[in-house]
């Protein structure tokens, strides 16, 4: 790589993490102001387990991001299986990413709407419904790239051993897609816990999630307690996208020769 | 269900052994606009290592997987040892099939891949165990049980596959194109232990190939399909000797034709196989041959055989003929072929 274009990268890089970098060091600043630095302390990551309001936050989001996570999963999975199996269509095969790339504020907007024809109370419930949704889409393009690597004589070489065609699926077609379904999981997860524009949209006023919470308290300011916030949300990412990654590379499946 | 017939009179003893096992009849399978299958009726004996030849789109896999539960026949009915065998489910059919892909399970050892069909069974631990020692034995592969397929070379995967099927003592042993992945080499020791295989086992193996080579080289009784349907069932030799089409004779080893109009006016198609003709100097030919005379244009030396093309007026194809060891005419030297008349076979109508 040319001097120039390696002075093109630092900058690139330094312009994506500096931000992230001073969130983390303001994060362990005792001083708790960000422009001086009053010694390293962990402080703020008490405070934060003391503020009732965040501790509310982390219960909804975790609540909602165990549940979408859940039937995000389960159905993502079983779509992906179906659309690899009986549609033909290109239509149906990219309308299911819609939920993925469609921009999320015509997604919450649309919600909204829907909630409000059927008359359902807006709450957690709503919000696990709507993050249910996107994430599906992604757990479905996920488990499908997975799938295109599975052989499709798998399962009728189960079914030829003696199994039957559920257990043929559970015992063979399952396992083999794990990993892809671990990767959609962990995806749904991390997707659900930072999402605000969908829960702004659909939750009641009662259990707003995290990213609602920290949104309503910087409108006055950002307090060190949300760097401290900020940070442990960083590290988890980083975790599960680094999970992902190992998941979703293809080894130990045998090509189709 | 043996031991019941054995006990019967000596007539349905002998009966029962010369009716087939296998009994495909009238079968009929398409896919939408394509026609698979086109009145498809084949009878396959006990014990017999039976073939399904033909080019690729044929219908050869689809039959192999209507055996198999896989699919299942518009119109005709199959039977296994006289039961009716579309009505069986997949799962519980005495047939196993050896896939041309392996489909071995990735996230499962070689023992476990072995032991799958017979946990499905519900046997016990200590049946399971000798019996799965047993099948990696057979095929060779005893000590590399705790590997995973991935570990494996294509030619190990291809004998996991064939002991994942045998375990279970299946009645019927489909395999769908078994050496198609392999290396030449590889093919030619692997054709002789499915051979040995399948008398050490005793099981009926029906095994479909596209390749005629493998299909004359191994089997007992060759069943050519074209376009869904049966062109010829036979025995290697007589499917060589005595093709009943010209698909038959074109498709297996190489052929010559020859034309002719009889005294009806109607166009006669002989075949005569290159070991058939003869070739010499012009005039030398013996008496009450039939002979032709032309230039020789070719020659392919295959060792102890060689291929000789003459190029004849009014022929589109050169003649093959085949001589033993070397040739000592050159080519562009004017020849003359000749066979006997009685060489000659008789092309039925079909694929004129």
């Amino acid at each position: 790589m040319s001097r120039p274009m390696r002075f093109h990268l630092f900058m690139v890089y330094t312009f994506l993490f500096l931000p992230i970098g001073v969130l983390v060091v303001l994060s362990f600043n005792r001083s708790g102001l960000p422009t001086s630095w009053g010694g390293f302390s962990t402080r703020w990551y008490g405070e934060l387990v003391r503020n009732e309001q965040i501790r509310e936050g982390v219960k909804n989001t975790l609540i909602v991001a165990l549940g979408s996570t859940i039937i995000a999963t389960v159905l993502g999975t079983l779509l992906a299986v179906g659309i690899q199996r009986f549609v033909r269509s290109p239509f149906v095969e990219s309308a299911i990413l819609a939920p993925a790339v469609m921009p999320d504020i015509v997604l919450a907007v649309g919600l909204l709407a829907f909630y409000t024809m059927v008359e359902m109370p807006l709450g957690r419930l709503t919000v696990l419904v709507s993050h249910s949704l996107f994430c599906m889409a992604f757990v479905t393009a996920v488990v499908r790239a997975r799938l295109a690597h599975v052989d499709p004589s798998l399962e009728e070489a189960a079914r030829d051993l003696g199994d039957t065609a559920v257990g043929a699926f559970l015992r063979i077609t399952l396992p083999s897609l794990a990993p892809g379904i671990l990767a959609g999981a962990l995806l749904s997860f991390t997707l659900s816990i930072d999402e605000f524009v969908i829960a702004f949209f659909t939750n009641g006023p009662r259990n707003p999630t995290l990213p609602q919470v920290i949104y309503a308290n910087v409108r006055f300011g950002v307090k060190p307690d949300v760097n401290a916030l900020a940070t442990i949300l960083l590290i988890m990412s980083v975790l599960a996208v680094l999970s992902v990654q190992r998941l979703t590379r293809p080894t130990d499946t045998i090509e189709a020769s | 269900m043996t031991s019941h017939i054995d006990h019967t009179s000596p007539v349905a003893a002998a009966e029962a052994s010369t009716s087939p096992l296998v009994s495909v009849s009238s079968v009929h399978k398409r896919f939408g606009s394509v026609v698979a299958l086109d009145d498809v009726t084949i009878d396959i004996a006990r014990n017999e290592f039976f073939s399904l030849l033909g080019p690729s789109g044929c219908g050869k896999t689809t039959l192999l997987r209507i055996l198999a539960g896989l699919e299942v026949p518009d119109d005709g009915t199959v039977t296994l040892d006289g039961a009716d065998l579309v009505a069986m489910p997949t799962h519980r059919r005495p047939v196993n099939l050896m896939f041309q892909s392996y489909a071995l399970f990735p996230h499962l050892n070689v023992e476990r891949n072995v032991s799958y069909g017979l946990e499905r069974e519900k046997l016990s631990k200590s049946e399971i165990r000798p019996r799965v020692q047993e099948a990696l034995e057979t095929v060779g592969l005893s000590g590399l049980g705790k590997r995973r397929p991935t570990q494996l070379s294509g030619g190990q995967r291809q004998r996991v596959a064939l002991a994942r099927a045998i375990v279970k003592r299946p009645s019927v042993l489909l395999l769908d194109e078994p050496l198609g992945a392999l290396d030449k080499q590889i093919r030619t020791q692997m054709q002789r232990e499915l051979k040995r295989l399948q008398s050490e086992v005793g099981v009926t193996f029906i095994v479909v190939t596209h390749d005629q080579e493998e299909a004359m080289s191994m089997a007992d009784r060759i069943a050519v399909l074209r376009d869904g349907h049966v062109e010829q069932i036979a025995s290697p030799n007589e499917l060589y000797e005595h093709p009943a089409s010209r698909f038959v004779a074109e498709f297996i080893g190489s052929t010559n034709l020859f034309e002719s109009v009889n005294e009806k006016g109607s166009t006669e198609l002989r075949c005569l196989r290159p070991e058939r003709l003869q070739m010499g100097l012009v005039g030398e030919h013996p008496a009450g041959h039939e002979h032709v005379e032309g230039v020789l244009a070719d020659v392919q030396f295959y060792g102890g055989l060689s291929h000789c093309y003459v190029d004849v007026a009014g022929r589109e194809n050169p003649l093959i003929v085949a001589s033993v060891g070397s040739v000592s005419y050159r080519p562009a030297q004017a020849v003359a072929v000749w066979w006997h008349p009685d060489s000659a076979v008789l092309l039925g109508k079909t694929g004129l």
